[in-house]
């Protein structure tokens, strides 16, 4: 073997690896991509900071009082992006809907609470979660690690280090093979360690929603306690305790939706909950 | 009688470690009556109820169809102050069963006895209670009912109880009367999920039943049941924990 080969290999990985560090990094690539982005948004939602144009964002801004900008794709369609909403002041509560194409009613609670709640941000899926003919490309938001929707919830957790994250999920109980099948709801964290503050959100809902069933996972209900959710770990990972993963059933769901007075209340437990 | 260094270092170090199994081994409810004001933990695995007071007013309980069997779970609900009363707690509660108009079908009287707190829970292998507030949660009782005639409400009132008693909690269910007027035969025509729920009681697998067994089973269905009214002024409710070993 030519003595200069071991030579040329070891130039080209140090090459490659000056590449890879310098490169700027895309959806798929880091998880905080866009953070500083979406961070720039929660400090003064007025304009659309450049990082997120570059990503492919436009913004408009919302509200009666104009205190709120919209961040969408520039090309909506079957876009992966996602959908954000971040208000200039209220709670330190962030409200997502990453399944609101298979959840039934999950993105219009969201839109809902956002509003009724003065929560500081909100954040949608844009593309189905599921594939199929019209929008091909899909993706599961809540097991994508590396993209603006954790981005997001990174910032929020920097901007607001007491707040709360809540995800809202709906469950078909029909297809629950456990007590989960009888809940109206279970909340948890992502973990198999409810503390102290996904306990005081489930005694809150479960007063709020008396007498349907509030379970915790995983005491009450052993199944559907996010422990794979890509969000609540990089949240976690970054030391933010505020992230709960509340499922909802369609039951709930549809009573929320038409019962203003109950969605109130649950609105009170949300924002009880954030500093 | 003087001391070596080595045996007075000795002394110390069981002193303190006498001193730290004696913080660690704190009991959980001395824990509860010091951190009244704030909301407790709670073990990882506790499973969670919502109960409802009897103190001062009844409450009445409204069943989704009429029923003739009724289930209650209820506790009293003590003062920090009579935790470790000797000989319990006598409380008696009066149970109508009420028709569609709310007239009364039926009514008795049932006297209860419960341990204290302190007692019930002495060997620390389950505990109850609440996270918020002083109350300590007395033994368990379970009453079956059962009425003449269909009844469409449950009304509950507390007659009397020791001193030291705050109120009862109780947990009302209706039997399921869907699965118990199915005949045994009927239980492997059931989807799959209603199976799984009716044998989920049961330590064994369903083909180790037998029909009569599967039968009992399907007899043996609660579902809880809601109050009348609105909350605070009606009824006062409250979630009650249950967790094995130690407690918050």
């Amino acid at each position: 073997m030519n003595w200069r080969v071991p030579f040329a290999c070891i130039a080209g990985a140090v090459i490659a690896a000056l590449i890879a560090g310098t490169a700027v990094p895309t959806p798929g690539e880091d998880p905080r991509h866009g953070a500083e982005g979406f961070a720039a948004l929660m400090r003064a939602p007025i304009d659309l900071p450049h990082g997120l144009a570059g990503m492919g964002f436009v913004a408009v801004p919302a509200g009666t009082d104009r205190t709120t900008l919209r961040v969408h794709p520039a090309m909506p369609d079957c876009s992966t992006l996602g959908e954000y909403a971040v208000r200039a002041t209220g709670v330190a509560l962030a409200l997502a809907a990453p399944h609101r194409d298979s959840d039934r009613h999950t993105g219009d609670l969201v839109e809902f609470l956002f509003v009724e709640t003065g929560a500081r941000a909100a954040a949608w899926n844009t593309a189905p979660r599921r594939p199929s003919a019209t929008c091909p490309d899909t993706v599961d938001l809540a097991r994508e690690a590396e993209h603006p929707f954790t981005a997001f919830a990174l910032a929020f957790a920097d901007a607001y280090p007491g707040g709360s994250i809540v995800q809202l999920h709906g469950f078909d109980a029909a297809r629950r093979y456990s007590e989960a099948g009888d809940a109206a709801a279970i909340v948890s964290n992502g973990t198999a360690s409810p503390g102290v503050r996904v306990f005081d959100l489930a005694d809150c809902l479960s007063l709020a929603f008396a007498p349907a069933p509030v379970m915790v996972y995983p005491g009450d209900a052993r199944e559907l306690g996010a422990v794979t959710n890509a969000q609540g770990e990089a949240l976690r990972q970054a030391g933010f305790e505020g992230f709960a993963h509340l499922e909802l059933s369609l039951a709930m769901r549809e009573a929320l939706m038409t019962d203003p007075a109950l969605r109130a209340r649950l609105a009170a437990c949300l924002t009880d909950g954030a500093a | 009688m003087s001391l070596s260094l080595l045996v007075r270092l000795l002394l110390a170090l069981l002193v303190a470690g006498a001193l730290g199994v004696g913080y660690f081994r704190l009991d959980p409810l001395v824990y509860a009556d010091t951190a009244a004001e704030t909301n407790r933990p709670a073990p990882a695995a506790s499973r969670r109820s919502l109960v409802y007071r009897v103190a001062q007013t009844p409450i009445t309980f409204a069943f989704s169809q009429p029923v003739t069997q009724a289930k209650l779970i209820l506790h009293p609900a003590v003062a920090p102050a009579v935790r470790g009363k000797d000989d319990g707690f006598e409380y008696e509660v009066r149970v109508s069963w009420l028709g569609a108009a709310g007239q009364i079908l039926a009514q008795y009287d049932v006297a209860l006895q419960s341990d204290a707190p302190d007692i019930v829970y002495a060997s620390h292998k389950a505990e109850r209670f609440f996270r918020t507030g002083t109350d300590l949660v007395a033994e368990q009782d379970e009453l079956l009912l059962e009425s003449d005639r269909p009844a469409l409400g449950l009304r509950i009132e507390l007659r009397r109880g020791d001193e030291g008693i705050r109120g009862i909690d109780v947990r009302p269910f209706e039997r399921r009367t869907d699965l118990a007027a199915l005949s045994p035969e009927t239980f492997h025509r059931l989807s799959n999920t209603t199976q799984e729920v009716i044998l989920a009681p049961n330590a064994f697998p369903a083909e180790m039943l037998t029909l009569d067994e599967k039968g009992r089973l399907m007899r043996n269905q609660w579902r809880a049941v809601g109050p009348v009214g609105i909350e605070g002024r009606d009824y006062d409710m409250r979630v009650l924990y249950e967790a094995a070993g130690a407690g918050p």
